[in-house]
């Protein structure tokens, strides 16, 4: 399946900077089937800029998710870095709702962990694996590049749980600290096809 | 969840002006009300009753059914788009996703170190 490059202009919004159109083009047509095994290039990924509110796509760091304890059999409260899957407006504190909205967030994995991980089950094919996800190859996973303090991350979309908004928005008052990143407009987009990928392709490979 | 006037035929296929159901058709002969699973919004809610666990989708704005969502082209060539740059791609599994699951089981943490956290 080929990219087609004037379906993504139709998706790129009009009064986007020339050189962020060529980036957002460039940048996705990496993973079109003809360059799918080649290595991919992941510049202007983030944001360089800070708003005052969180944007879909976000990183924040330490947000509590339930993790069922398989010794115990219990939930346990534990912090994870988070990806902000929520819509951008739906978090906003300023949209008020009849019925209050919570916040989906995804856990963001280290890659250093994953790879230790690799290393302490003794993967043959760590080495695969890891191009695979670099490249984005997992559809349940979205690579974070290296960000502004050198990490990288994976996204799950296979583990997600919800938050208040009230309780995401109490972090804006100290917004710097609290988020990692936001995604610019290559990362955003990527994000946002791998998530409709995974959650709303069609057909299903069943019948109903 | 489907809600019905109490006073309303459901065998009509549309009614007026309240509600619309999706499939109006009658199910079962009783109801079965549950106060956790559904919300009555507005005056006119006080003629309906439960009559069933389905989905029907309220316009909580103008307190009648109304259909949220619609393909557009914009969500139709997201739709497209994603299949062209992932097609083929599948679930992390085998010892890729045991060696996930155990990478979340370390990065969890059980205390933050950030204020302003539940």
């Amino acid at each position: 399946m080929g990219f087609d490059i004037d379906e993504i202009n139709k998706l790129i919004p009009p009064d986007l900077a020339e050189q962020k159109k060529g980036r957002l083009r460039e940048g996705l047509r990496q993973f079109s089937e003809s360059n799918n095994s080649r290595d991919k290039y992941y510049t202007d990924f983030y944001l360089q800029t800070s708003f005052n509110y969180f944007l879909q796509g976000d990183l924040i760091r330490e947000l509590r998710f339930p993790t069922f304890n398989n010794v115990t059999g219990q939930y346990q409260k534990l912090y994870f870095d988070a990806l902000l899957i929520s819509n951008t407006c739906d978090v906003d504190e300023s949209n008020k709702n009849t019925i209050r909205k919570k916040v989906v967030l995804a856990k963001l994995i280290p890659l250093e962990i994953f790879v230790e991980s690799l290393k302490e089950l003794a993967v043959e094919n760590a080495a695969e694996i890891l191009t695979q996800i670099k490249n984005q190859q997992f559809s349940n996973i979205l690579y974070l590049p290296p960000n502004k303090e050198k990490n990288e991350y994976l996204a799950y979309f296979d583990d997600l749980c919800t938050i208040k908004k009230e309780e995401l928005n109490v972090l804006k008052e100290e917004i710097i600290l609290n988020r990692i990143e936001s995604l610019d407009y290559f990362g955003y987009y990527l994000f946002i096809f791998k998530l409709s990928y995974h959650f709303c392709r069609l057909p299903e490979e069943t019948e109903r | 969840m489907i809600l019905s006037d109490t006073h309303i035929d459901l065998n009509i296929e549309k009614f007026n002006p309240s509600i619309t159901l999706h499939d109006s058709s009658k199910k079962k002969d009783y109801s079965f009300p549950d106060p956790n699973s559904y919300y009555i919004l507005s005056g006119a809610g006080k003629n309906f009753k439960v009559m069933e666990n389905s989905t029907i989708l309220l316009n909580l704005q103008k307190g009648y059914y109304d259909n949220y969502f619609s393909i557009s082209e914009v969500n139709n060539l997201v739709l497209k788009m994603s299949n062209q740059l992932f097609f083929g791609s599948k679930p992390i599994e085998g010892v890729a996703k045991e060696a996930l699951e155990l990478a979340i089981l370390k990065s969890g943490k059980i205390a933050p170190t950030l204020k302003n956290r539940l």
